[in-house]
């Protein structure tokens, strides 16, 4: 083991030795070895240096080219679309995101403000000229010029080379239909965000899920498409401004549904609003009273009860009720608004809007009965659909022989009018009650999710009633050239201050068309409807039965039914009705 | 000897570094050039989106009523009447194809003329 000390002594004995004893190399040449070494060294630490500096040049060069520079241009290059468009079901667009640019300067850097906004004007002719001068020669470093700028004026402005200016890219949400199927889209707030109607159902089932995973602003996303037709929405919509114009109404609901399939084809809500003015959209007409309001529906609920008291087997089409006394429970007494008083056929007590009639149908089939069927019809529970605005049916909670009287012809229950056209739908298209749906739907699927309701026979003896209805009872003004419609009026009276107004009412107009194999099912209600100068009265047979007749008769034909001449209609198995 | 390969070897680096810059200052007017043409496809994208919002615009319903019911009477446009809408089964049977006979050929003379196709 040697420790240092015996190392340096040895080195030392060695070095001593090597000097002393033999002398071979000379000075100079030890000069010059010592000279090579410093020169290698030097060298090295040169090229070491080179070297580093030209990794880091490559390491820089490559750099700026991937990361820094492609980061930045992708950033740059994307569409900013937050939002899937919005289609019709033939692939109309109803709502859009749109790229904006807002233009903004900064005044410290323009030179010339007047030469710069003399160039503006050229492109923008309709700015503030004097108060944007003020502004762009004072002190202030940010100063809005225009905003919502299209790509193309954008362009254009780049052109000009104005320095001092900038664009802010903003994504807006646009609805080319405007107020035509507001309820129906619903809108977005400030931030893009769907709070309301179609939107805010794409935004609950999928966006804020791919949101969270980090996919869909890059990429356009595939549009969404809705069950309705603009075409026909916009017809709806005009004839229920017609409506509410000539009856001095102060709202109005129609919706058509597709009869097999629950598909909402149209519906509209007056008074409505313009989704792309976000103020509008915050006052109370936002109110979608077709999905979201619950009324007391009126007569066109007989519709319901009857199907149910043929359905019960306990009343049949040749059954005969006594509407010649008004019905008396305890101090209520019942009577009928166009009263006979006479013994009235079931036919005839449809027709005639009997009260009393269809009162005594609801006691044959007994209280159960009549909330089970209710029950089944959906008509009890919030419907079911994608529009978030969901109304909450009110019905008794406990049901007495009263109620179920005054339900039987609606009163003392509230729904709303989607609800009421998807259980009228099941009456009249063979029995099968399909949940309303605001997405395109094949028969396939409708079957899939449709229950049955009532027989065949029921449906085919209530298509009787509907169509007879528009023949010869309170409907006929319902009738259109061509197609046969068939239909039930009701003209409820509406609640004001706790008791039935003999002059407030709420119209409705529950249809099918054609009606011997009924392919839509709608609904038109008109609330407070004023008489037409030289009528007396409101009802509903003079004024919902033609709003429905005005509007079948524009939109038949686009929904692909065709009219028929008169000895063409199939006709129902004709029942002699009459006492 | 020496002196020649040192030479040569010079050349050689001057050479490679020319090439090297010039495949570098290629590389980055292809680069420009991308992001210029991205620029643009995106300018097209937007101009797209913007025109679809457009033609919605353009072919509302409600416009295009608006339109209607302005120049009804110019047009003489009328509403669709019940007996004028036939499905195509009700449509009456295309003319027989006749060929001009002891005739010169003659341009729209025949109904069904010179499509001999359909018997």
């Amino acid at each position: 083991m040697q420790t240092p000390g015996t190392i340096f002594r040895e080195h030392f004995a060695q070095k001593a030795a090597a000097n002393g004893s033999i002398e071979i190399d000379g000075s100079k040449k030890q000069r010059r070895d010592l000279t090579k070494t410093r020169i290698a060294l030097v060298a090295f630490v040169f090229l070491a240096v080179y070297g580093l500096i030209a990794a880091r040049l490559t390491t820089l060069a490559i750099a700026s080219a991937n990361s820094v520079e492609v980061a930045a241009r992708i950033a740059d290059n994307k569409l900013m679309i937050a939002r899937p468009d919005l289609v019709d079901r033939n692939g109309d667009v109803l709502a859009k995101d749109l790229n904006t640019y807002s233009l903004h300067a900064n005044p410290q850097k323009i030179l010339y403000p007047e030469e710069a906004l003399d160039k503006l004007a050229t492109i923008l002719p309709d700015l503030d000229r004097k108060k944007l001068l003020r502004r762009l020669r004072g002190k202030g470093r940010f100063v809005w010029i225009k905003r919502e700028l299209t790509p193309h004026q954008r362009a254009k402005i780049f052109d000009l080379g104005i320095p001092g200016l900038q664009f802010d890219r903003e994504t807006r949400r646009f609805y080319p239909g405007g107020p035509t199927a507001s309820h129906l889209v619903g809108y977005v707030d400030i931030d893009n965000q769907g709070i309301a109607g179609f939107e805010k159902f794409v935004d609950d089932h999928w966006l804020n899920d791919l949101r969270a995973v980090g996919f869909g602003s890059n990429e356009r996303m595939e549009p969404v498409a809705l069950s309705i037709d603009m075409r026909v929405q916009h017809v709806v919509r005009d004839e229920l401004q017609k409506a509410m114009k000539n009856y001095k109404a102060i709202a109005a609901i129609g919706i058509i549904m597709d009869a097999d399939t629950g598909e909402v084809v149209a519906m509209s809500s007056l008074p409505d609003y313009d989704p792309n003015k976000l103020k509008e959209t915050f006052s109370k007409d936002a109110l979608n009273r077709a999905t979201a309001g619950v009324f007391e529906m009126g007569s066109t609920f007989k519709a319901i009860t009857t199907a149910m008291a043929l359905d019960s087997g306990k009343v049949s089409m040749h059954d005969k009720f006594d509407a010649r006394y008004p019905i008396k429970h305890g101090r209520f007494k019942i009577r009928d608004f166009h009263a006979k008083r006479r013994i009235l056929s079931v036919p005839e007590v449809f027709i005639y809007s009997s009260n009393i009639g269809t009162a005594k149908m609801a006691k044959a089939v007994g209280i159960d009965g009549h909330k089970g069927f209710l029950k089944r019809l959906g008509l009890l529970s919030p419907a079911l659909h994608e529009l978030p605005e969901i109304g909450k049916p009110q019905s008794p909670k406990v049901w007495k022989t009263l109620s179920s009287m005054t339900i039987s012809f609606g009163h003392g229950i509230s729904v709303t009018p989607l609800q009421t056209l998807s259980a009228a739908a099941a009456l009249l298209n063979g029995g099968k009650l399909i949940p309303p749906t605001f997405r395109p739907r094949s028969l396939e699927e409708a079957n899939e999710v449709a229950t049955r309701v009532v027989s065949e026979e029921t449906s085919h003896n209530m298509r009787y009633l509907f169509r007879l209805n528009v023949e010869k009872g309170s409907g006929r003004r319902a009738e259109v050239e061509g197609y046969a419609v068939g239909g039930k009026t009701g003209t409820a009276e509406k609640v004001v201050k706790g008791k039935y107004s003999s002059k407030k009412k709420l119209n409705s107009f529950l249809s099918a068309f054609p009606i011997n194999d009924p392919r839509y099912v709608m609904l038109v209600m008109i609330d407070e409807p004023k008489p037409l100068e030289g009528q007396k009265a409101a009802t509903a047979g003079l004024n919902t039965a033609p709003t429905t007749a005005a509007i079948i008769r524009r939109v038949a034909t686009t929904l692909g039914v065709s009219p028929r001449l008169p000895d063409e209609i199939p006709v129902l198995t004709e029942i002699d009705y009459r006492n | 000897m020496r002196r020649l390969l040192n030479l040569v070897l010079v050349g050689l680096m001057v050479a490679g570094a020319a090439y090297t810059f010039e495949i570098k200052r290629r590389a980055e007017g292809a680069a420009e050039k991308v992001v210029k043409l991205e620029r643009q496809i995106l300018r097209e994208k937007e101009t797209i989106e913007l025109l679809e919002a457009d033609v919605s615009v353009l072919t509302q319903p409600s416009r295009l009523q608006e339109l209607t019911e302005r120049h009804a009477s110019e047009l003489q446009l009328e509403p669709l009447k019940v007996d004028q809408v036939i499905s195509l089964q009700e449509l009456p049977n295309r003319p027989l194809d006749l060929s001009p006979f002891q005739k010169d050929d003659q341009l729209g003379g025949y109904a069904g003329g010179s499509d001999t196709n359909i018997q």
